[in-house]
């Protein structure tokens, strides 16, 4: 068990980091993360002060999140600014980054609030996820949890994704351990050869499954790999033996995004398109056909 | 969609003759009913009438009784899975295969020689890495083809044949030479989920870029054009149109399917095949003109049959009727092939329905199939379409050119 972070432990850390800022609030509790906004007192600007503590290798694991970060370069990621590792005993650490604050609120909140989405508001999400997994794909990194945690809708409307902190980059070697029996994952939006660990599997397409399903959940209201489920165990049987549900939604006259959405999420991976450019070629065709 | 010639017992000269015919063609030569010396001579006369070979090792169960194939030179004298998994057995195999066999015949591409697939386990994919590896020691630019050769209980298992596609996605082959054990020993399969889950392995198989090649086919499987199937393999017999895999088991060559040995003649717009008694009842209640071929098949081999005689009367023997189902099957396959997917998926639709009607047509007159009436399978068929287009029919439609 990892010790809860505390508020001394977040104090602690603000002297290492060369900007001046001032924590304003809690933004987001999870696990052993907290998610602050701050101000950088010199200039103004907000900012995210995100804390993690962990055990095991955190470094290569931070360095990898904010080499993601970097190098897909997206308008739709918010950028790092500063990012460290503080070690607390011999067992655990506090990751810490500074990150671009986003204005808005997360997709989950906005689910939690009971909104679903529209037709056009779900094309504008996938293209911009495309625009952000072509780029991730060109350079080998699959994001590996996208969630309604992870997308955030700012102010303008704009879908931003965020947290690369699992984030598996294919030129290098992974750092989950190999025989485990599970993978990094969250349950209920990872495909199961994600799940399952089973690595030589793992690209692109772990991260098109979890679109497919996050977009249904942004249609339905509710994720149907969770919804109802009585525990983790019943989830996974669903992942691994039920397609995603056919979706009715109004617009798309000619069901080819419901169906476009459940070939996203398709629980088999050869299903699936290949590449973002195959997903992008077929949403293209989809796209046209839609009453938008 | 092409059709290539599954050899079987008794099969060289109707290659001759088709392939002189087509003027061109691929014959899959099967060492179990061929000598080395049968094959390289076979080989020379197939090419000479610009046709081509290859050849299926057969090695799907190295311990199988067939002597034919134990005589041949590649086949190992002794099988000790360990010891020829472990030691240089692969490699002699595939060195005597490739410079006796492969080189020599002058064959269009090597069908990599794999073990039957009973259940997807460590020990095959090991196996199957060990002898892609042994084939990559050469140099080679023909195309090579795995041999899938896949039970029956595997197929009826979507997880199963997904966890299959997962573990050769990544092989370094150009292809895949899929031979399939029907279910419950059928010659027309009306089981959805093996039908089902076969073409989705194709499609799964097909999209990572290869040649897929279905062996041991029948014109059922017309109906996986959907899926752009590069080939499908059928012969003479039953036998070489569904996978007899107690001939590799067991030494029972004449068990064949279908029991006695009588004369079918295939209708191609039916898709159904008849004994000539029961072409008899179509002359006698009047419909026998509907049975006939049309001529844009180009086969004159059943004319008799339709010159007004009592069918059982005229000379329609079983080499007449071999040709001609494999000369229809041939136009079939030439036939299917469309410049989009919508259309390929239109066509088969037509094809099957128009068969559907005409079988149950031809069978409320008394002229019945049996066991080779599409009727049987018109709607497992049908649907097959139908489900494929849920499952692939996006992707499908969108690649069709580059596929």
């Amino acid at each position: 068990m990892i010790d809860e972070i505390t508020i001394k432990e977040i104090e602690s850390l603000l002297p290492n980091i060369s900007r001046k800022i001032e924590i304003k609030g809690l933004i987001g509790k999870g696990g052993q993360k907290h998610v602050y906004k701050a101000i950088d007192l010199d200039t103004g600007e907000n900012l995210v002060f995100k804390v993690l503590k962990v055990k095991g290798n955190i470094l290569e694991r931070l360095k990898r999140e904010v080499r993601a970060v970097d190098i897909i370069d997206s308008n739709h990621i918010p950028k790092i600014f500063e990012s460290n590792v503080n070690i607390v005993s011999e067992a655990e650490s506090l990751i810490w980054l500074v990150e671009e604050f986003i204005d808005g609120d997360s997709l989950r909140t906005i689910l939690q609030s009971g909104r679903t989405f529209s037709l056009s508001e779900v094309v504008e999400f996938i293209n911009v996820m495309f625009l952000i997994l072509e780029k991730a794909e060109k350079h080998n990194i699959v994001h590996r949890d996208i969630k309604p945690e992870n997308i955030m809708i700012d102010v303008q409307g704009e879908y931003w994704l965020i947290d690369f902190g699992i984030s598996r980059h294919l030129d290098l070697e992974s750092i989950t351990i190999t025989h485990a029996p599970f993978g990094l994952f969250t349950i209920g939006y990872s495909a199961a050869e994600q799940f399952r660990n089973r690595k030589k599997q793992i690209d692109i397409r772990a991260d098109l499954f979890s679109l497919g399903v996050v977009a249904t959940e942004m249609i339905q209201g509710y994720n149907p790999y969770l919804h109802k489920a009585s525990d983790i165990l019943q989830v996974i049987k669903r992942i691994e033996q039920k397609p995603l549900p056919a979706l009715r939604i109004d617009g798309d006259d000619r069901f080819l995004m419901a169906k476009f959405i459940k070939i996203l999420g398709d629980n088999r991976l050869s299903r699936r398109p290949k590449t973002i450019r195959d997903a992008i070629k077929i949403f293209d065709i989809v796209k046209s056909t839609l009453n938008i | 969609m092409e059709l290539f010639l599954q050899m079987g017992h008794g099969m060289m000269e109707h290659c001759y003759h088709l392939i002189q015919h087509w003027g061109t063609g691929t014959v899959i030569v099967s060492p179990k009913n061929l000598t080395l010396e049968q094959i390289l001579k076979f080989s020379k006369k197939i090419s000479k009438n610009n046709g081509s070979i290859l050849i299926d090792p057969q090695f799907y169960i190295p311990r199988t009784s067939q002597e034919n194939l134990h005589n041949h030179s590649f086949w190992p004298n002794t099988f000790d899975t360990t010891t020829f998994f472990n030691g240089d057995g692969i490699d002699k195999l595939i060195d005597i295969f490739l410079n006796e066999y492969i080189l020599p015949s002058d064959s269009s591409g090597i069908i990599i020689p794999s073990l039957y697939l009973e259940d997807i386990n460590e020990d095959w994919c090991n196996i199957n890495e060990l002898i892609i590896n042994s084939l990559n020691r050469y140099q080679l630019v023909s195309p090579k083809y795995l041999t899938l050769c896949i039970g029956e209980e595997i197929i009826k298992s979507e997880e199963k044949i997904h966890m299959l596609i997962e573990q050769v996605e990544d092989y370094p082959v150009d292809g895949f030479y899929i031979i399939p054990v029907h279910p419950n020993n059928e010659y027309l399969i009306d089981n959805m989920t093996w039908l089902i889950n076969l073409i989705d392995l194709v499609a799964g198989l097909k999209l990572l870029d290869k040649r897929i090649i279905l062996g041991y086919a029948n014109h059922q499987f017309l109906s996986f054009a959907v899926a752009k199937i590069d080939a499908i393999c059928a012969g003479i017999w039953l036998k070489t149109r569904m996978f007899p895999l107690g001939d590799f088991v067991a030494d029972d060559e004449d068990s064949s399917f279908g029991g006695r040995r009588t004369t079918w003649y295939y209708c191609p717009q039916a898709l159904s095949e008849y004994q000539i008694p029961f072409l008899d009842v179509a002359h006698r209640v009047g419909i026998i003109d509907q049975l006939a071929t049309a001529d844009s098949f180009q086969s004159g081999y059943p004319t008799p049959l339709f010159s007004g005689a009592q069918p059982s009367t005229v000379a329609f023997n079983e080499t007449k009727a071999f040709r001609h189902y494999l000369q229809c099957l041939k136009t079939q396959c030439d036939e299917i092939n469309k410049d989009s997917y919508d259309e390929t998926k239109r066509y088969l639709r037509l094809l099957f329905e128009t068969a559907s009607d005409l079988s149950d047509y031809f069978r409320s007159n008394g002229v019945r199939g049996k066991y080779r009436e599409f009727t049987n399978v018109a709607d497992s068929t049908l649907a097959l379409i139908d489900a494929f287009d849920a499952m692939r029919g996006l992707v499908f439609n969108t690649n069709w050119d580059e596929l």
